[in-house]
């Protein structure tokens, strides 16, 4: 029955043969690898707009109009990070992920660093953009509001669901909402600015630029810092394309470094025209209504287009969500490769997906729905710090990396790689510093932990290889061989056991503990009637347990002579319906349990198929 | 393999009594011989708690009674069906 709901769900199990990897042509790897980064904008700018206002609580008010130039700040760090990823695309076509750049150039720790902040981005991104996408949704439809979490969860389930029956990344699933939104999100833009231009000038009167002045101390400062700080979260999945090169078409490295410029383009005039939309609309976040609805409600009203956008956005953001859904079981198996995870990471499901990877990460991030409520201006500050610290131990990997290969124009491309890393190494630290308080720290603390764990986990491997290795391992000596039966009592079920421990033990023992008081004189001429040359070791069991003295016996067995092995030979009665085990002790399961960790005893069981 | 009823019954008759003697609440189970021929298994048990004792065959035969005596009170008190000071206590009362 679980089979077939499995099937249902999942689909039918697909063979290996049918994994191949799909090129694309830039115009529709742009829409694969971009959802991540260009959804951003989404909810990059209203952080950035939050973190301005959220002065006025300390009674410090900064102007709207200081988005903008934060907006362009922004923007610039976009257009440096992706120079600089640039530089990888060339040094590695078949992929440069985080984790193999730091981990090939500044050693397995940097790796590692690189590859937990990458786990947990994957998590926060899935949290982000699904909480970021049921806002739009909620924005629209205030009504379902109340119901965020829930239906977080359920867009969860579905994806999960989705990948679990091996959606992949699709060009055809990803062009239509991508190409929609990036439509959608000029649309607003371009529309705000003509109608302010226009006709809506007079219908919204912006505050004057020079009309607040500001007293510059170190409040203003920090709060500056950290609207960058939050604002920066519009660059998350940035790196994609250098995760993702191998999808591109020949030349791979080229193809992706336009494709790279094109997404760090489309991601810097959005949140740059998003900002200036906020200052000339006056558009100030608050919770229930998010500014890109704010904004589209204003400059369209609340007609077809404005629904267009919440929908695009929507659309995006749950593609957004995806992209994790396809690199976090990536980078799992990967690192599981590498045996810094469990092997059941690396191994490829039904439908040749990382099931394991999909499910732990879609409970990862459902949890993390649950805990915050599903609100995105709660996440954020967890997600930053893992972004920038992946961006730049694979920059200053990638500088490594070219002082290494020596080959021409490496000192150029060092040169870019190095602005890279410092500028990310600066914006983590703004990040760090900025957020920390706000929930940053568990990034912080949870980084080291993840490496830690990697580690512990390839030490057992390590441990468990050299157990487990022929080197210098004399072969064993011809063993005696034990069979202990426990038994309820003579029944058809057991006949086949005693005949099973025969074929494979010289000595063979049937055991049964007497909990109802029975007659041993009577249970022992029963027994010689059916198996006359097995001994049956009566126990008595004053407390009624079963368990307590047969476990004992069984040690005690296995004690009675040197150099044996003793195999316990459980008969077990399979009843014909899944629903009949419930009327039936499970006796032989509860010793399998007992008996797991005893070394030398192997426990095993003789079947017998109930007809009816 | 198991032993004939008459050889049971001579083997409980020798080991019985001197397990009343450790301890009443101790119960002689069942007698098991291996295949080889070579130990001898006195299943015993005490309340809860079974023990298989082992025994040489080839030399159970001829062994004297203070020695199989020492063997099995050995054995008792390695398991923890006899306390160490029981039996000493029960001779001098």
């Amino acid at each position: 029955m679980l089979r077939q709901l499995k099937k249902l769900l999942v689909g039918s199990p697909l063979e290996t043969a049918a994994l191949h990897e799909q090129r694309l042509a830039k115009k529709l790897a742009l829409p694969v690898l971009s959802s991540d980064c260009v959804s951003s904008v989404a909810y990059g700018t209203e952080e950035m707009l939050l973190a301005l206002t959220a002065g006025a609580a300390i009674g410090v008010t900064l102007p709207l109009y200081y988005g903008i130039p934060i907006g362009a700040a922004i923007a610039g760090l976009a257009a440096i990070v992706a120079i600089s990823y640039g530089q990888t695309l060339y040094a590695y076509p078949t992929g440069g992920g985080a984790y193999t750049v730091a981990k090939e150039n500044l050693g397995v720790t940097a790796g590692l660093v690189a590859g937990a902040a990458l786990l947990i981005d994957y998590v926060l991104t899935v949290a982000v953009s699904i909480a970021a996408g049921i806002a739009a949704l909620t924005s629209a439809f205030p009504v379902l509001y109340a119901h965020r979490v829930a239906l977080c969860l359920l867009a969860i389930a579905g994806i999960l669901l989705a990948n679990l029956r091996g959606v992949r990344e699709s060009a055809a699933l990803f062009a239509g909402p991508v190409y929609l939104f990036i439509f959608s999100a000029y649309l607003l833009v371009v529309g705000g600015l003509v109608r302010y231009v226009t006709a809506g000038a007079a219908a919204v009167a912006p505050v004057p630029m020079q009309a607040q002045s500001v007293t510059w101390n170190f409040a203003v400062v920090f709060l500056l810092l950290r609207a960058f700080a939050s604002g920066s979260a519009a660059l998350t999945g940035i790196e994609a394309v250098a995760n993702g090169v191998r999808i591109f078409r020949p030349p791979v490295s080229r193809n992706a470094a336009i494709t790279l410029y094109i997404m760090a383009t489309l991601l810097g005039t959005l949140t740059v025209g998003i900002s200036t939309l906020a200052y000339l609309y006056r558009v100030i976040p608050h919770e229930g209504e998010t500014v890109l609805s704010q904004l589209g409600r204003t400059i369209f009203g609340t007609g077809p287009v404005y629904y267009l956008i919440q929908v695009a956005t929507l659309a995006i953001l749950i593609l957004a969500a995806n992209t994790s859904f396809a690199d976090f079981p990536r980078l799992a198996s990967v690192l599981a490769q590498d045996r810094f995870l469990p092997r059941q990471f690396a191994n490829l499901g039904d439908r040749l997906v990382f099931s394991n990877g999909l499910l732990v990460l879609s409970a990862a991030a459902g949890g993390l729905l649950v805990l915050f409520g599903a609100k995105v201006h709660s996440l954020i500050p967890l997600y930053m710090v893992g972004v920038f610290l992946s961006f730049t131990l694979s920059q200053s990997g990638m500088v490594q990396h070219w002082r290494a290969v020596r080959e021409p124009g490496a000192g150029r491309r060092a040169i870019l790689n190095a602005i890279g890393a410092t500028t990310t190494g600066l914006v983590l630290v703004v990040v760090a510093v900025a957020k920390f308080a706000h929930g940053a720290w568990l990034v912080v603390v949870a980084i080291p932990t993840l490496v830690w764990l990697c580690r512990q986990v390839r030490q057992h491997y390590y441990v468990v290889g050299r157990e487990l290795s022929l080197a210098d391992y004399e072969k064993p000596e011809p063993r005696k061989h034990l069979a202990v039966v426990p038994v309820a009592g003579m029944t058809r079920a057991v006949l086949p056991a005693i005949e099973y421990a025969r074929a494979i033990a010289q000595d063979v023992i049937a055991v049964t503990v007497n909990v109802s008081d029975q007659p041993r004189e009577q249970l022992q001429a029963h027994w010689n009637a059916w198996a006359p040359d097995v001994p049956l070791v009566v126990l008595n069991s004053p407390y009624r347990s079963i368990l307590r003295p047969l476990i004992r016996f069984i040690e005690e067995a296995d004690s009675w002579r040197e150099d044996d092995i003793v195999t316990v030979v459980l008969p077990e009665f399979v009843p014909r319906r899944w629903w009949h085990y419930f009327l039936h002790n499970q006796t032989s399961l509860m010793i399998r349990a007992a008996l797991y960790f005893k070394p030398k005893i192997v426990v095993t069981s003789v079947p017998h198929h109930l007809r009816r | 393999m198991e032993l004939s009823p008459e050889r049971k019954r001579s083997i409980r008759a020798r080991i019985a009594p001197l397990l009343a003697e450790f301890d009443s609440e101790i119960e002689l189970i069942e007698l098991i011989l291996d295949s080889g021929k070579q130990h001898l298994g006195v299943v015993v048990q005490k309340g809860e708690q079974p023990a298989m004792l082992r025994l040489d065959w080839l030399h159970y035969v001829s062994m004297p009674e203070a020695e199989l005596r020492e063997t099995l009170l050995t054995q008792l008190r390695h398991k923890g069906l006899v306390a160490d000071d029981r039996v000493g206590d029960k001779r001098q009362s």
